[in-house]
């Protein structure tokens, strides 16, 4: 057995292992999940959609999760700056097992249930049956072929037909050093029930210096007229990989809406997907990533279009410091028969080191003719011409390259509905950049 | 307070200022006129610290200070100011967010203590008034999707909001309907005092009906050709630059 089929083999044993696999339902997908995964392995560069990262940090993980949940620390301290407890439910996972002590989500906002997933599976719903592990493509990614088989805790979010549920809820998983070597697999689902609206704020974190692999993946199910909206925070630790994935589906009138904000960690590779399914449904997929030292983050987006007149709007923009190195790949299709689509896309760069490199590539797939697609894609520096206008207006050089690059990361987080969340982004975009005191006075 | 002394200048090896001597006196309006490429609009980039020129002789002094030792932030903290030919967008980041920062950076630099929001809002109020700038453009992001006249009286607004000892013009009033140009004299009117001096860089002599300069220089290729009081401009505005243009030749 060579060394590749070797590594190969190391999730079969961890999956064989498992001590069950839920009910029948659920199981059969997971060990279609599982059969998928070793169809085609682990990916390599030769994979087009794989080719830029280099994943040999990830595929230092055995892959198996930690027996117990190791020391948290102060590592949750800044989900006091977030959503402060008593504001929001929250639901904290360490080391992808629940921690009921520093979890609250007993007395939901009106019109909701969450459960956590192991909970929610045993009472097994059918919105449940109909939606988990229907949505994440295990064809998409080795990666949710691996979430859906070895899938550890993770939560069920209902919304009730009709509920607007205003307070958002926060899911954070946080990775401990007991997952050095190892790995965890969160998994959310959240389904808003007709003309429902809903928003959760995930936040990934972990041990500053482990080398632990998370894979998390999320559904999110949009019925007819509903509005599921997503924030997802990740602030990993230096040598901690995340290798995630979402997926959103709108049906006829819906909305769904998810927005990624990476700063941190060693590799990061998030797949976002959203479909809109029905008539007049809206995909909506946005990101902001900060990346410094070696870092890699990657940005993979696949938008189909279903149906007529739907509607999809991709915005992601990097800032790139150090040697760092990004990927926005995001892909707009167009299926037959989905006139009046209107989709688009941008993505923008800001490199502030000579070293550091964003790559961009666009993709569309149009097979209608009555469609309205754009796209742009830049890779840049700051603006000289801005910098002088504001030197000649007394402000000095640092402070209007921070300005200028505040401004341009700022506009999309702007666009995020779930205001603390905004505010938290606001926040961690400042401390990124020099005379982050400054910033915040010009703000306040 | 502002004396120029055989500034001579170049961009990419090519000679475009041959020489300029030019002293202004505290409280005085000097207009600088000339043709398309004179040289006058470099002139007034090279003072505000333009790094695309390059100064390749002679010396300008600000209140008696090397202003080549000084970055532009420097320049505009010691109270000198360009108005833009082109004002640059600046996506983003809006109107009063940028103008607070400026202002304070040249309380700073004077050891006063930051402007307080309040202060800093009523002042502003105010002075968008002076030029009649809407007081919507002060949320909106600088100079981003406004008119051209919008953004030139924005320029005057900068101007009165940051109260500088020497203003230079360039070329403000380009594409101005009359309106605009009316609105921006009138912000400059309203600045004029004996302790600030303004230098209008312009083409025509139209500006100079609304502010009336003290002294008037014609600048053709590089070289300040003659000097004189305001009448200078109403001749020019009758003669055109061409028999200046051939003086220089002779």
């Amino acid at each position: 057995m060579g060394a590749v089929e070797e590594l190969q083999s190391v999730p079969r044993s961890v999956f064989d292992g498992l001590p069950g696999l839920g009910p029948e339902w659920l199981a059969q997908r997971r060990r279609a999940a599982m059969a998928t995964f070793e169809a085609h392995g682990f990916p390599t560069q030769r994979w087009e959609a794989w080719r830029r990262i280099d994943l040999t940090p990830v595929l230092r993980s055995d892959f198996a999760t930690p027996s117990a949940p190791g020391e948290v620390g102060d590592g949750l301290d800044r989900l006091e700056a977030l959503l402060p407890r008593g504001s929001a439910p929250r639901l904290i996972f360490v080391d992808g097992q629940l921690d009921r002590e520093r979890s609250a989500f007993a007395e939901p906002p009106a019109g909701v249930s969450i459960t956590p997933l192991s909970e929610a599976v045993e009472a097994e719903p059918a919105w449940l049956r109909e939606h988990l592990a229907a949505h994440a493509d295990p064809e998409n990614s080795p990666f949710i072929a691996l979430n859906t088989a070895l899938m550890g805790d993770g939560v069920a979010i209902d919304v009730a037909p009709g509920a607007l549920v205003e307070t958002p809820i926060l899911v954070a998983c946080y990775t401990t050093a007991a997952t050095a070597g190892h790995a965890v697999y969160p998994r959310v689902i959240v389904h808003g029930g007709e003309a429902s609206e809903v928003h959760v704020v995930e936040h990934h974190s972990g041990d500053p210096q482990a080398a632990y692999l998370s894979c998390p993946v999320t559904e999110l199910v949009a019925d007819r007229g509903a509005q599921v909206n997503l924030v997802r925070i990740s602030e990993e630790g230096d040598a901690g990989c995340q290798v995630g994935a979402v997926s959103g589906t709108a049906d006829r009138d819906a909305r769904v809406a998810a927005h990624s904000f990476v700063q941190g960690g060693d590799r990061i590779r998030l797949d976002l997907e959203a479909r809109a399914g029905g008539d007049n449904a809206e995909g909506d997929l946005t990101g902001v990533h900060l990346t410094d030292g070696a870092q890699f983050v990657d940005h993979h987006t696949w938008v189909h279009h279903d149906a007529e007149h739907t509607r999809s709007r991709q915005v992601f923009k990097g800032v790139l410091a150090g040697r760092s190195e990004t990927v926005f790949d995001g892909l707009i299709k167009v299926h037959p028969g989905a006139q009046k689509t209107d989709a688009e896309q941008e993505n923008r760069n800001l490199v502030l080191a000579p070293r550091a490199l964003a790559h961009s590539n666009p993709r569309l797939e149009i097979f209608a003719d009555d469609v309205r697609c754009t796209h742009g894609s830049t890779v840049g520096e700051l603006d000289e011409q801005a910098i002088f206008y504001m030197r000649s207006r007394g402000i000095d050089t640092a402070t209007a390259r921070s300005l200028l690059t505040f401004a341009f990361a700022a506009e999309v987080i702007d666009t995020v509905r779930c205001k603390p969340a905004a505010a938290y982004e606001r926040a961690r975009l400042r401390r990124f950049l020099p005379g982050s005191e400054q910033l915040e006075e010009l703000e306040g | 307070m502002l004396k120029i002394d055989h500034l001579q200048a170049s961009i990419e090896d090519t000679e475009i200022l041959k020489g300029i001597d030019l002293e202004m006196g505290g409280g005085e309006v000097h207009a600088i006129m000339g043709p398309n490429g004179s040289g006058k609009s470099t002139l007034a980039k090279i003072l505000a610290g333009d790094e695309a020129y390059e100064v390749t002789g002679g010396s300008v002094q600000l209140d008696g200070q090397d202003l080549f030792a000084m970055e532009p932030e420097e320049r505009a903290r010691a109270g000198l100011f360009m108005g833009f030919q082109y004002p640059v967008e600046i996506p983003g980041v809006s109107n009063s967010y940028f103008l607070k920062a400026a202002v304070n950076a040249a309380r700073q630099a004077r050891g006063e203590a930051e402007i307080d929001p309040v202060s800093f809002l009523k002042m502003a109020r105010e002075r968008a008034k002076w030029v009649k700038l809407d007081e919507s453009l002060l949320n909106r992001p600088v100079n981003a999707g406004f008119s051209g006249g919008e953004k030139k009286r924005n320029e005057i607004f900068h101007l009165a909001m940051l109260e500088p000892r020497l203003a230079i013009l360039d070329e403000t009033d380009s594409g101005l309907d009359i309106d605009a140009l009316r609105a921006v004299a009138d912000g400059v009117n309203s600045m004029r005092s004996e302790q600030r001096s303004f230098l209008v860089i312009t083409h025509y002599q139209r500006l100079l009906n609304y502010i009336v300069p003290d002294h008037v220089h014609v600048m053709v290729n590089g070289r300040i050709v003659r000097s004189g009081g305001k009448e200078l401009a109403e001749e020019l505005e009758r003669t055109g630059y061409e028999l200046f243009e051939d003086e220089e030749a002779a």
